[in-house]
């Protein structure tokens, strides 16, 4: 599949990102009815914004230009701006407003739970 | 035997491959229903005779020669999820995406696009009545050809692991990235989340995990 790692980009770590949701992924959150789950989505998402630039993987398909993390079976798509910019991925992720978004920004667009993937 | 998960995701990415090739190949104006049925079909049996687990399609005789119903539903499928057009069943960008993004498959399986590129470089670009008086004619047990066979005998179904030589080489991600990509419901939250983006609806982390 496409998209690995990108060797310039990984060792960046001390920048301080900001963060943002969609409502989507807001609902999708209120929905698990789950609170572990909840709280280990949060953990993900605060070693993604701890260390944005380890373990890169980019989705496939429809999620092109999204970047993805394991929790669990949830798997959260998100993008950081200065990698959508650099990669050319902004045509697929398409953000309202996007030339006014500072570069250090992390958008988490939703989280897919694959557990009804996983049985091969 | 039902087709597992991932035979299905392995279904859904040949038939897709498939149906692109033939398209390119041939430059066809369209791809009826009937001969994408015997396409799938030799490329399939192509495989079973040397024991390689590709195509998970069971198949049927029916009165235009070999038919799925599984196929015809997967079909379906593709085109809701806009993989397919409607009425030529030619790929949309949607299915080059696949194909380009899940590449890598195809490099680690080579015999099985092969053989789909060997059916479809020999009958894609025949006419259907020629294509079909071909499948009639092959034979199909003790002496017997396919238009013998009674009505709605079963001719191909899923390979029994025990018997498989070569089994097609997909990771578990790669099975679940290909599902999701087949997935209405997935699909349809995607659009949603990006509908957000699209119009700015964005949330704060402390408004998200403010129960947290």
């Amino acid at each position: 599949m496409r998209g690995r790692a990108n060797g310039e980009l990984m060792s960046k770590s001390s920048q301080t990102y900001n963060k943002d949701f969609t409502d989507k992924f807001d609902k999708q959150l209120g929905k698990l009815g789950d609170p572990i789950r909840v709280k280990r989505i949060k953990q993900k998402v605060d070693e993604i914004i701890e260390f944005p630039y380890r373990d890169i993987r980019f989705g496939a398909g429809r999620w092109r230009g999204k970047r993805e993390e394991r929790v669990g079976d949830d798997r959260l798509m998100f993008a950081i701006c200065e990698q959508c910019r650099k990669e050319k991925h902004q045509p697929y992720n398409n953000c309202h407003n996007c030339e006014n978004i500072p570069n250090n920004t992390i958008r988490f667009f939703e989280t897919v739970d694959s557990h009804k993937y996983n049985k091969r | 035997m039902a087709r597992t998960f991932l035979d299905k995701a392995i279904d859904h990415f040949l038939t897709l491959y498939l149906i692109n090739d033939a398209f390119c190949r041939w430059d066809l104006p369209l791809l009826p229903n009937t001969k994408l049925q015997k396409l799938v079909f030799l490329s399939e049996k192509a495989m079973i005779d040397e024991r390689e687990k590709g195509f998970n399609f069971y198949f049927i005789k029916l009165i235009h020669g070999p038919f799925s119903q599984e196929l015809e539903n997967d079909l379906g499928k593709l085109v809701e999820n806009g993989f397919i057009d409607d009425k030529e069943l030619r790929p949309t960008s949607n299915t080059q995406v696949i194909l380009d993004d899940f590449g890598d498959m195809i490099l680690k399986n080579p015999t099985f696009f092969e053989k789909v590129n060997i059916v479809n470089n020999q009958f894609a670009g025949m006419p259907l009545q020629k294509l079909l008086e071909i499948v009639y004619a092959m034979s199909w047990g003790k002496g017997r050809t396919i238009a013998d066979l009674p009505q709605r005998t079963p001719m191909l179904y899923p390979m029994k692991t025990e018997i498989v030589r070569t089994g097609f080489q997909i990771t578990e991600h790669e099975t679940e990235s290909l599902l999701m990509n087949f997935d209405p419901d997935a699909i349809n939250d995607l659009s949603e989340a990006m509908r957000d983006a699209r119009e700015g609806k964005w949330r704060t982390y402390e408004q998200v995990f403010s129960d947290v």
